[in-house]
């Protein structure tokens, strides 16, 4: 049980504080002891970069040119990474919360209280009163070793992690559609490709790298259709930005369907050869005129026919997708409607025809196959699936008996923290308080928790509420694989030691085990050790890494999975020959238009959709203390259209209100040309009062269990505020990342 | 064979601002950046302008300076102010008709971008091109950056009567022979309503100071 | 334009001729050596090489700062400052803050300390090392000061031959600090370059910047002068004179070639640098009068005299910033004159190539 009673004791001792200088500031006569070839630790397109260690420390950068994916390109957050490493916020030491406020504790303590209590707790309300919460921020050791730690050092049932946020609409688009769960095809294609469909996906803010394969491809004479209800950096560069109402991405893709059909685009040899289901979609698909999905989406019938003949008639072609269509109550039929439109026109499985997810967090894909997910073990096998049950049950030596069954998703596990149902929290990695949808009642699960413990390296919005914290690592002090976003294997790299008495995370969650007594099945030395037991736990399914070695990594730049034996040099193309359906085909999906779950009305008259910024990354623990990305954005603001602003007589700069049924929250008004007129925009990287998922719908897609961030009903309220937005006042210095004290 | 030099195109710009965060590292002036990013006009677009030192081949900025304490070098870099002579004058930072170089009142000094002369000189391209993730920054020699574009590098531009030729090339339509600051389209007159994204930035901001 | 620069007519003698000045630079040097060493009678003949090279160099140092005077914004500044700092009823003040500005900036160099410390440090012990040198050496050399034994008192020292102060005991540390005041100056100043070489050897930005001839050879050059004195002072100290002729000599051939090397690279900013009192002096006073507003986003980035004087300078150096809307581009700030160049940039038509369609501004 654990409220947040002395916020300003926390944000003295742990910030958020703006910190700006490497170790010992910026100097130019450093002599640089070793420089470390590793990866970026933030999005999934893992750029490779360098870091420049002197004496112990982490001192600067240098690109890393010879990386193939991202030739020494970085994202400003790539560039400033760095800085977090010796950042003064730092846990360094494990912190017990007594009386309210955090006190510095040993580890012994802390591990024996978290035991002692974990144990009590599961006496008394059984093994599953605990939940194990996650987060693909981790390298896929960690994450699988989460997975391991939940079932066997806990025995609980309840484990889930932040991709659940993130990726699980495209998983499970990706696995109705194709049978498997990966980018098609290596971002290296993209070049090749004529025209790229690139649906909900603010491409240039959130993966700036993908940026060099576009303008590579638009070198190459190509030409991009983006289809985002905001007029994004990337839409502006596009050549047909459809700006469609939030929501309605289906309308807009069975009406490109409906003209590729009657302009007979269609690849009817691909269809009839690789692909199953076609009929039902064609019907379907036959109703929405373009007139009919204009009327819906409110993207003009003309631009809706120009983006379907444009990429109806080029030779080669892909479609990319992100958060802006799989963050809906209805996002896997969204992933779904945009692959009928892959397969339709046969565009996949050849250099520069293709599909791919764009992933976000950095490790998104490796941290979903191998067992962190609650429904999922190793090598994306299924925990429902009694044959996969016994495989992996024999790689831990176990009775396929002992494995608990599948959990929960996110959103479900912390709504049964609230009614009480699980009483124990173990999260790590993952920032609840900012990335959950309506924030009120995620503090409400929070509080209820009985005993609540986090690992993190920052003291995080969540950690805030722990009741043990526990200090990890970041990237830097440990090593590890991560899988990107086009599903490539890579090495990150130790440069140096924890700092204090910071634990690297697996070590964590072995000692827990071990003194929960469980230690015979967490014996592992080093990430390699857990590594390699992983490789032979995803061997043979459907995400099988067996013949990947930190060696073959190193040799190759990254391999890509499946990659299933010692000799195989990985899989970077799927789908050239066969689907990874038993039957070698791709499955159509007939889908129906039914939009957002909660639509505008007279109460709630405006669409409120979330996203994110260039300069922040995810729930910004890391990036918002920082001071060279706060600077250029210091907190959120509410985009409006002119026409909107009019109305309500609201000035450019103005602080207003914006009010969901869930909650509301005030910010500056961004008046802009570049949002539609009946929609609004939060970007959501902040927490607390600042935090945009105190509007958000926590309704869930039933087939991902993804939460409704992309769409929802909210009206704006003027409040005659005099207060200035933080950028006017004051651009340099101030903690304008953090909620003001005492409110 | 042409020297290496910086290609800027606008239009690929994302306005990531990754170049400023990564101008600080550069040896010369370690710990501050020496490039701007500026919004055109955000109520509009998103589009931004990314700024660096265009270095002109005759450069205002030298000529006006008292102390003559900006140099050229062989290669025709415009270098930052020589540190024992600089006075803190500031005329080049608003003599400079790209709005570039930048001045610290307390240190007495002008800094400004020298194309990564810590980097070129090792061999090594400069951190913004490095880094930026679209290309909207690129170095290279001119024949080797041309074929990979389809639009035409342009080294001149005209502010009002006066004609300014430059080391770095900027990335404009294949018919365009120039950029010229001189009429109503490029937004000489009164500014009707700037988003505050653009305006309330500091006066530092508007005076380059560092 | 009365008060254009261009307008002036040249006088038929040009006083500014650089060279005329150099020349009567260094001849009135002389006269004041002469006079001041009283017809010579008190001149130190083994100085003679070093009074010939200082003479010299002065001409050469005023020469150079002559020709420095001739850049218009130079020019500009030298005048504004002299004019405001002459300026009716507020010349006290003026005094006042050049005092404050001197001891901020020569004395303090607090600006040095924001740029580095370890640069102030090493700035100050070299700077300081040489002005105590010059201060003991100069006098010495032009015959301006010498010393008389009187019989046990000690030494008495007299200035332009007249006596000045009492005669200073030999074991009085006033007078110990007085000989050996050349000795602590050379300490100084080979710490200091010690640091200054130990910079250049390894801060990647100095290390790329610098040239050798303009930075390196001054450090070297003035810590072999120290070194070779204080060399001088061991032979003759504890080694009875050993090679003392030898090293007197080389340290006088080093001397001289600093001497020479003043106008030149860096050491010239040492004369140069005092004129920072008069910029900041037209800094504060055009920060005290009427400010420029930029035309485009009204915000108040400058004097408008300072402005105005730039205008005349950009012109004067052959630029013709002047818009079809009568403003002239350094009327606008900074931020806007970057802004305007991406208007301007965006509104490139794309005739030919679609490759920019919406890619500037708006879609379509």
């Amino acid at each position: 049980m654990s409220k947040v009673q002395y916020l300003d004791n926390i944000i003295d001792r742990f910030g958020p504080h703006l910190h700006d200088a490497p170790d010992g500031g910026w100097l130019a006569d450093r002599t640089i002891d070793k420089t470390v070839s590793t990866h970026c630790p933030y999005c999934g397109m893992q750029c490779g970069m360098k870091l420049l260690v002197e004496d112990k420390k982490v001192v600067g950068l240098e690109p890393r040119y010879e990386f193939p994916v991202n030739e020494g390109r970085l994202c400003p957050k790539g560039v400033t990474a760095y800085l977090q490493v010796h950042h003064p916020d730092r846990l360094q030491y494990p912190l017990i919360k007594r009386n309210g406020i955090f006190e510095r504790a040993s580890w012994e303590e802390a591990f024996d209280l978290i035991v002692s209590k974990f144990k009590a707790l599961q006496e008394e309300h059984g093994k599953d009163s605990i939940a194990v919460y996650s987060g693909s921020s981790l390298t896929t050791e960690k994450t699988y070793l989460v997975g391991k730690f939940a079932r066997l050092g806990l025995g609980t049932r309840y484990v889930d992690y932040n991709g659940r946020l993130c990726m699980a609409s495209a998983a499970a688009g990706n696995k109705k559609a194709f049978g498997i769960d990966r980018a098609a095809n290596p971002w290296s294609d993209i070049p090749f490709a004529e025209v790229l469909i690139i649906a909900g996906a603010n491409c240039a803010e959130t993966f700036p790298i993908i940026n060099g394969f576009l303008w590579r491809q638009r070198d190459n004479g190509g030409s991009w259709i983006v289809i985002d209800p905001r007029e994004t950096p990337t839409a502006r560069q596009g050549d047909i930005h459809l700006q469609l109402r939030p929501g309605t991405d289906v309308a807009v893709t069975n009406g490109i369907l409906n003209v590729l059909i009657n302009e007979d685009l269609i690849d009817q040899a691909f269809i009839d050869s690789r692909t199953n289901d076609w009929e039902a979609t064609r019907e379907l698909a036959l109703k929405f005129t373009p007139d009919v999905a204009s009327q819906i989406s409110g993207v003009p019938a003309e631009k809706i026919v120009r983006a379907a003949k444009l990429y109806g008639r080029a030779k080669t072609g892909m479609v990319m997708h992100a958060r802006g269509i799989e963050h809906h109550s209805n996002g896997t039929e969204n992933v779904l409607s945009y692959i009928n439109l892959v397969l339709a026109t046969g565009k996949i499985g050849s250099r520069g025809r293709g599909y791919g997810t764009i992933t976000g967090q950095g490790n998104g894909q490796g941290g979903r196959e191998h067992g962190q997910k609650a429904d999922q073990l190793p090598g994306y096998r299924m925990i429902t699936d009694p044959e996969h049950r016994k495989y992996i049950a024999g790689v831990w030596g176990i009775e396929e008996s002992e494995l608990p069954e599948a959990g929960l998703s996110a959103v479900e596990v912390f709504e049964k923290m609230r009614q009480g149902e699980i009483r124990g929290l173990l999260s790590i990695c993952s920032n609840m308080m900012v990335s959950l949808p309506d924030t009120n009642k995620v503090r409400e699960s929070l509080e209820a928790v009985e005993f609540n413990v986090c690992i993190d390296f920052f003291m995080s919005e969540a950690a805030r509420y722990a009741d043990v914290v526990l200090p990890g690592t970041t990237w830097a002090e440990d090593e590890g694989t991560t899988t990107s976003g086009e599903g490539r294997v890579i090495k990150i790299n130790k440069a140096i030691d924890p700092p204090g008495e910071a634990r690297r995370d697996w070590e964590i969650l072995q000692e827990i085990a071990r003194r929960m007594g469980r230690g015979k099945f967490f014996g592992f030395n080093s990430p390699r050790e857990i590594w390699d037991e992983l490789r032979v736990a995803s061997k043979g399914g459907s995400a099988d890494y067996y013949g990947i070695t930190y060696e073959k990594i190193e040799a190759q730049d990254g391999v890509f999975w499946p990659c299933p034996t010692e000799e195989s040099t990985g899989t970077p193309r799927l789908f050239e020959e066969r689907f990874a359906h038993p039957d070698g085909k791709a499955k159509f999906h007939a889908i129906e238009y039914k939009g957002a779950a909660e639509k505008p009305d007279d109460e709630y008259p405006l669409i409120f959709t979330s996203g994110r910024i260039v300069h922040q990354y995810l729930s910004g623990n890391q990036t918002r203390r920082i001071g060279f990305l706060v600077q250029q954005c210091p907190e959120p603001f509410v985009e409006i259209h002119p026409e909107t602003a009019l109305k309500y007589q609201i000035n450019d700069g103005e602080r207003i209100k914006v009010v969901s049924r869930r909650g509301e929250g005030v910010f500056p008004a961004l008046v802009v040309n570049t949002i539609r007129p009946d929609t609004i925009f939060i970007p959501y990287h902040w927490g607390e009062q600042l935090a945009a998922n105190q509007i958000t719908n926590a309704v869930l897609d039933p087939t991902s269990k993804i939460p409704e961030f992309k769409a929802c009903a909210a009206r704006i309220e003027k409040i005659h505020s005099r207060e200035l937005p933080i950028l006017g006042k004051d651009r340099k210095g101030r903690d304008a990342s953090e909620v003001q004290k005492g409110k | 064979m042409r020297q290496e030099t910086m290609f800027v195109d606008p239009q690929r710009c994302i306005g990531c601002r990754a170049c400023g965060a990564a101008c600080r590292e550069c040896s010369t002036h370690k710990g501050y950046s020496m490039i701007f990013v500026d919004y055109i006009d955000r109520s509009e677009t998103t589009a931004t302008m990314p700024t660096i030192c265009m270095h002109c081949n005759e450069p205002t900025c030298a000529q006006v300076c008292p102390a003559d304490a900006i140099k050229q070098d062989e290669n025709g870099v415009v270098m930052t102010a020589l540190k024992p002579r600089c006075l803190d004058c500031r005329n080049c930072v608003n003599a400079c008709p790209f709005g570039v170089p930048k001045y610290n009142s307390a240190m007495h000094l002008q800094m400004k971008c020298d194309m990564c002369y810590d980097r070129t000189a090792e061999g090594l391209k400069p951190m913004c091109a490095s880094v930026c993730p679209t290309g909207a920054l690129t170095f290279g020699k001119y024949e080797d950056v041309v074929p990979l574009r389809r639009t035409k590098p342009v080294n001149i531009h005209v502010f009002g009567n006066q004609r300014v030729e430059t080391k770095v090339y900027l990335m404009l339509p294949t018919d365009a022979e120039s950029v010229e600051v001189n009429s109503r389209d490029s937004g000489i007159d009164p500014a009707i309503h700037e988003s505050w994204i653009d305006t309330q930035v500091e006066d530092a901001d508007k005076s380059n100071e560092f | 334009m009365e008060n254009d620069i261009s307008a002036e007519t040249p006088a038929r003698v040009n006083f500014r001729n650089p060279t005329l000045l150099g020349l009567a630079a260094s001849a009135l040097l002389t006269v004041l050596v002469i006079v001041g060493s009283r017809n010579l009678e008190n001149f130190d003949s083994a100085l003679f090489g070093y009074t010939i090279a200082s003479i010299v160099a002065f001409g050469a140092i005023v020469f150079r700062y002559a020709v420095w005077l001739q850049r218009p914004a130079t020019r500009t500044y030298f005048k504004r400052g002299l004019q405001l700092f002459f300026q009716k009823r507020k010349f006290a003040r003026n005094a006042a803050q050049a005092a404050k500005t001197l001891a901020t900036n020569l004395v303090e160099q607090r600006f040095i300390f924001k740029r580095s410390k370890t640069r102030w440090l090493m700035h100050g012990l070299i700077m300081w090392g040489c002005i105590l040198a010059a201060l003991i050496t100069f006098p010495l050399v032009f015959g301006w000061v010498h010393f008389k034994l009187e019989g046990d008192m000690g030494y008495r020292p007299y200035l332009f031959g007249f006596p000045a102060g009492p005669a200073l005991e030999g074991r009085n540390i006033t007078a110990w600090l007085m000989f050996h005041g050349l000795d602590i100056s050379a300490v100084l100043v080979i710490a200091g370059c010690a640091i200054a070489i130990h910079r250049r050897l390894k801060d990647r930005g100095a290390i790329a910047q610098q040239q050798f001839l303009l930075d390196f050879v001054p450090h070297m050059l003035l810590l072999a002068i120290s070194v070779s004195g204080l060399m001088l002072t061991a032979s003759s100290l504890w080694f009875d004179g050993y090679m003392y002729a030898f090293i007197s000599l080389s340290h006088q051939a080093l001397v001289i070639m600093t001497l020479f090397f003043l106008p030149f690279g860096k050491l010239f900013h040492i004369v140069q640098r005092p004129a920072s009192v008069g910029v900041e002096l037209y800094q504060k006073h055009s920060q005290e009068m009427s400010q420029a507003v930029c035309p485009r986003c009204h915000s108040v980035f400058a004097g408008q005299m300072w402005i105005d004087d730039l205008k005349k300078v950009v012109n004067k150096l052959g630029y013709d910033y002047r818009m079809e809307n009568g403003q002239t581009l350094q009327d606008y700030c900074p931020r806007c004159k970057r802004i305007m160049r991406g208007l301007a940039y965006a509104a490139i038509a794309d005739r030919s190539d679609k490759v920019f369609a919406g890619t500037r501004g708006n879609i379509e």
